[in-house]
């Protein structure tokens, strides 16, 4: 090898980490965290089946055995809760998963080879992102029919474009800089500059921008369960839930749209706060 | 400027083929061959197999069918309905008003709050209010319509039953506003926040820029210099994220159409993938996608009066 | 008569929670019609006290001393009385011009602002006395400026709008605040040169600031040079180059490359320039100096009298009877 110096991962400071994650980030990651574990063994920390109609139960308030209560069907309310997070918010870790490796992969090819697939790229991009991505989930469901596999494909397939645009980006800073020149000149591999050089240099920025569209995907999965075109009802869901409980919300009980939306919220809010951190980190270190 | 213009509506253009063709090739996508995913899971008979094999024509090649789709749908021919045996066409526009409605209603509710408290952020930086915008905002963006729904139905119709409860009120003007207040809200709330961010953002950016300084040095008060430099360079990027909000706003019907139980396009969408109904599917995605090249449009439009340099180019 | 006096003055800023002195004792006196230089390098705060005297200081700067304009306290100013001030009394032309101006806006919004809204010109008049403005800077097909964007004219010609701008409410007082510097060689020149004439013609006073002695002394009558934020060295400009005599002077103007004479005579002063905050409390060029003695650095000099100039060194009259050679900038 040569005694050129090549850059890693920026180091970022101590102090300027905690100051510019501060405490809402710690806070939404320590939700984050607790939503993933609920999420794992939700089903089994459930204090009743979440499936176990009593039709005599229906609407019942709190008592000891049943934290949240009933809902219409007299199903208890935080079983399935919890049963639901896995759905709700492991959903949406796959759909975010799934769209920042396509997303990344086609962003940081775009950006190396540049030329006639870049400007293919950015074309198509531009084409994609004219459309909200939850109504191109919708389109796919009318077409493959309703269900988690299709709307979470759906979805992941609707996020890839606004990942790899954010992507391409940074990838494309990082690509025009001297020491990837020296590495090409060296007669590297174009695979191995990417991945042991290139990617260690973007990543803070991908899982920025992943956990931001984590965000949307847990509000855009439980829309589609909401409509009907997702999970399907009798699954415990957040998003279910929502539209199961509008019943009981004209009745004057709001108990299961309302814990099953608070939960979503949360959800939401966690992941958009963190990723606006994480980014911010990002910016600060790049500006030092 | 006129260069600026043609590559964008040019671009526009290419785009919606693009998505017509989509639209259109999307029913052939699905497993098994068309009749049967256009038939789905009502009963098959020959004869309507028959009926739908001549009315696709699905024995003529691919792209003459496309052709004729696109011809008909330019002049609003969508064919019959699978569900409701009535014109596509007649569906749609019985519904367009009050979506139109709602999709104004909560336009207007986005930007006029998203910049109210954008421009009250940014010009007064103190810690309080900034925390609080800032708490809020982020609490709207994760807050999705259809749980803003439920919560307005719960709290504001059924609990105090100051707001009808469904329905998408007919008629006068003030009955339309009694019956769509309520969902306008609710679809609007994610989106005043992304126009209180960008405007918070854009303000605080002008603010630091040396042409602020000049003015003040020049013995403008700070209001004016406020007024005629830092709002409105910053309506540039408010109005990127307004036609942002515009598109997600037409987006969102869906969703707040099928919550609040409003016969608009949004609500039709979502009943025509339920039932199946593909034609009715196809015309609307097809229209929505319109919207939205009309909306980029708009903002491309609005681009070039705000922003001399995209108007003029960069020759010195 | 003084139009503008500075007395001791002292600016502090807050910089991420701590304080920084950026300005530690200004004196200067500029008189009706006068003009003069203030010339340092960067860090030597010489913008700031530009920016204190028509006060646009950042926020949460700290001001101490005095400045008095027309024998009025300018740091006792209302908020309406700043305005007027800043509108008719004493006007700025900044460094970039490109940044100075809207991008949005026309070269006639720019010039006629100005004059519709602090003279209360209505728009047809205030036009054609924009035009009359550009006119009196060099640009003679005024009404078509007046329609085009800061980004469809050279940097020259910007800075031209930008003093006809500064003349519009007929100030007293010009602060130039490394006007040329943006610019391209060929164009600083004719900046100069338009600052030089219409001082004359208006009987403007103007403040010249700038990190080049040379162009300094070209326009002004007197010259100060600054350094890590107090004077440090203040006579007549003819003077600064025969005699200079505080040792950073003299260094300036050795650093300064001279054609005329074969003699490698290109001298960098050694070490790097302080700012003000990083001064020691004796004589804050001491660690540069080849002069330096053992009171350098224990006392903080003052400003005082020597022949014709006023100068801040323990040193300068005993360099000034014992090295006669110091004058042509041999230093060490």
């Amino acid at each position: 090898m040569t005694a050129m110096v090549l850059p890693g991962v920026r180091p970022t400071h101590k102090a300027g980490r905690a100051s510019a994650f501060g405490l809402a980030g710690r806070l939404s990651a320590a939700v984050v965290i607790i939503f993933t574990v609920v999420a794992l063994i939700g089903p089994w920390v459930a204090p009743h089946d979440p499936q176990a109609v009593d039709l005599k139960a229906s609407f019942w308030g709190p008592d000891a055995g049943h934290l949240l209560g009933y809902d219409a069907a007299g199903r208890d309310l935080l079983s399935r809760l919890l049963a639901g997070a896995r759905t709700s918010f492991l959903g949406p870790l796959v759909i975010v998963g799934f769209a920042t490796l396509l997303g990344s992969s086609i962003a940081v090819a775009a950006a190396w080879y540049g030329r006639w697939l870049d400007s293919a790229v950015v074309a198509v991009l531009d084409v994609a992102l004219a459309f909200p991505g939850l109504l191109l989930a919708v389109l796919t469901v009318a077409i493959v029919g309703p269900g988690l596999p299709a709307a979470t494909l759906a979805l992941g397939v609707a996020y890839v474009p606004h990942m790899a645009r954010l992507v391409r980006s940074a990838a494309l800073r990082e690509v025009g800089r001297d020491y990837v020149d020296a590495l090409r000149v060296q007669g590297l591999p174009a695979v191995r500059i990417a991945v042991r050089h290139v990617l260690p240099n973007i990543w803070p920025i991908v899982i920025g921008q992943a956990a931001l569209t984590l965000a949307w995907a847990t509000v855009d999965l439980a829309a589609l369960s909401y409509l009907g075109l997702g999970v399907q009802p009798p699954q415990p869901d957040w998003g279910v839930m929502v539209a199961a409980g509008q019943s009981g919300v004209l009745q004057g009980y709001p108990a299961e749209s309302v814990v099953a939306g608070v939960c979503l919220v949360v959800a939401a809010g966690a992941f958009n706060l963190l990723g606006q951190r994480l980014l911010r980190r990002c910016e600060g270190a790049r500006a030092r | 400027m006129l260069r600026f213009l043609a590559r964008r509506l040019t671009g526009s253009a290419v785009a919606l083929l693009v998505s017509s063709f989509g639209v259109f090739g999307a029913m052939y996508l699905a497993p098994g061959d068309p009749v049967s995913f256009l038939i789905g899971n009502r009963g098959s008979t020959p004869e309507l197999r028959a009926a739908l094999r001549s009315q696709y024509r699905l024995d003529d090649p691919f792209l003459e069918r496309y052709w004729r789709w696109l011809g008909s749908a330019v002049q609003g021919q969508f064919g019959e309905s699978l569900l409701q045996r009535q014109s596509v066409s007649g569906l749609i526009s019985a519904r367009l008003a009050t979506t139109a409605w709602l999709v104004a209603l909560a336009f207007i509710v986005a930007v006029a709050v998203g910049v109210c408290v954008g421009v009250a952020a940014g010009r007064w930086p103190r810690r309080l209010l900034d925390d609080a915008v800032s708490v809020a905002v982020s609490a709207s963006i994760a807050t999705p319509a259809f749980v803003s729904a439920v919560l307005l139905i719960s709290l504001f119709a059924v609990g105090t039953g100051w707001f009808p409860v469904f329905g998408s009120g007919s008629g006068s003007v003030v009955g339309r506003l009694h019956h769509l207040a309520l969902p306008a809200v609710s679809l609007a709330i994610g989106w005043w926040a992304l126009i209180a961010q960008t405007t918070r953002a854009s303000i605080r950016s002008e603010l630091g820029k040396e042409h602020v300084e000049t003015a003040l040095a020049r013995g403008l008060s700070s209001g004016q210099v406020f007024r005629r430099h830092v709002l409105r360079n910053a309506l540039i990027p408010i109005s990127t994220s307004g036609g942002l909000t515009l598109a997600g706003l037409i987006a969102g019907t869906a969703i707040v159409e099928t919550a609040f139980q409003l016969d608009g396009v949004g609500g039709l969408l979502i009943s025509a993938v339920s039932g199946r109904d593909f034609p009715v599917v196809q015309a609307v995605v097809l229209l929505l996608v319109v919207a939205f090249a009309l909306v980029n449009t708009a903002v491309d439009v609005l681009y070039t009066v705000l922003d001399p340099r995209v108007r003029l180019g960069s020759a010195a | 008569m003084t139009l503008l006096s500075l007395k001791a003055l002292r600016v502090v800023l807050p910089v991420g929670g701590s304080d920084r002195q950026v300005l530690r004792g200004v004196d200067l006196d500029i008189a009706e019609g006068e003009s003069v230089g203030l010339v340092g390098e960067s860090g030597s705060s010489k913008s700031m006290t530009a920016r204190a005297i028509s006060r646009m200081l950042p926020p949460g700067a700290r001001v101490d001393g005095r400045i008095e304009f027309d024998g009025c306290d300018v740091l006792g100013l209302g908020r309406k009385e700043l305005r007027t001030y800043r509108a008719h009394d004493v006007a700025t032309v900044f460094q970039d011009p490109r940044a100075a101006l809207n991008p949005v806006r026309t070269i006639g919004d720019f010039l006629c602002e100005g004059l519709r809204l602090t003279m209360g010109m209505p728009t047809a008049m205030a036009r054609r006395r924009a035009v009359d403005l550009l006119a009196e800077v060099g640009i003679d097909d005024g009404e078509r400026r007046l329609r085009q964007y800061p980004h469809q004219l050279s940097g020259g010609l910007l800075q031209r709008v930008v003093i006809a701008a500064a003349l519009a409410g007929e100030p007293r007082l010009l602060l130039a605040d490394e006007p040329t510097t943006a610019l391209d060689v060929s164009t600083q020149a004719e900046i100069v040169a338009i600052l030089d004439r219409l001082r004359r013609t208006r009987g403007l006073a103007l403040l010249f600031i700038s990190h080049d002695l040379d162009l300094a002394a070209s326009i002004c009558d007197r010259t100060a040079v600054m350094y890590a934020g107090e004077i440090v060295e203040l006579q007549a400009s003819t003077e600064l180059h025969r005699a200079p005599r505080h040792p950073y002077t003299i260094g300036l103007l050795g650093a300064r490359p001279d054609i005329e004479q074969a003699l490698p005579r290109l001298r960098a002063i050694p070490g790097q320039p302080l700012a003000a905050f990083e001064a020691p409390p004796g004589c804050a060029f001491a660690d540069r100096c080849a002069h330096c003695v053992a009171a350098c650095r224990a006392d903080h000099p003052r400003l005082e009298q020597l022949s014709t100039a006023l100068v801040r060194c323990h040193r300068a009259e005993a360099l000034q009877t014992h090295s006669p050679g110091l004058a042509k900038g041999k230093v060490s």
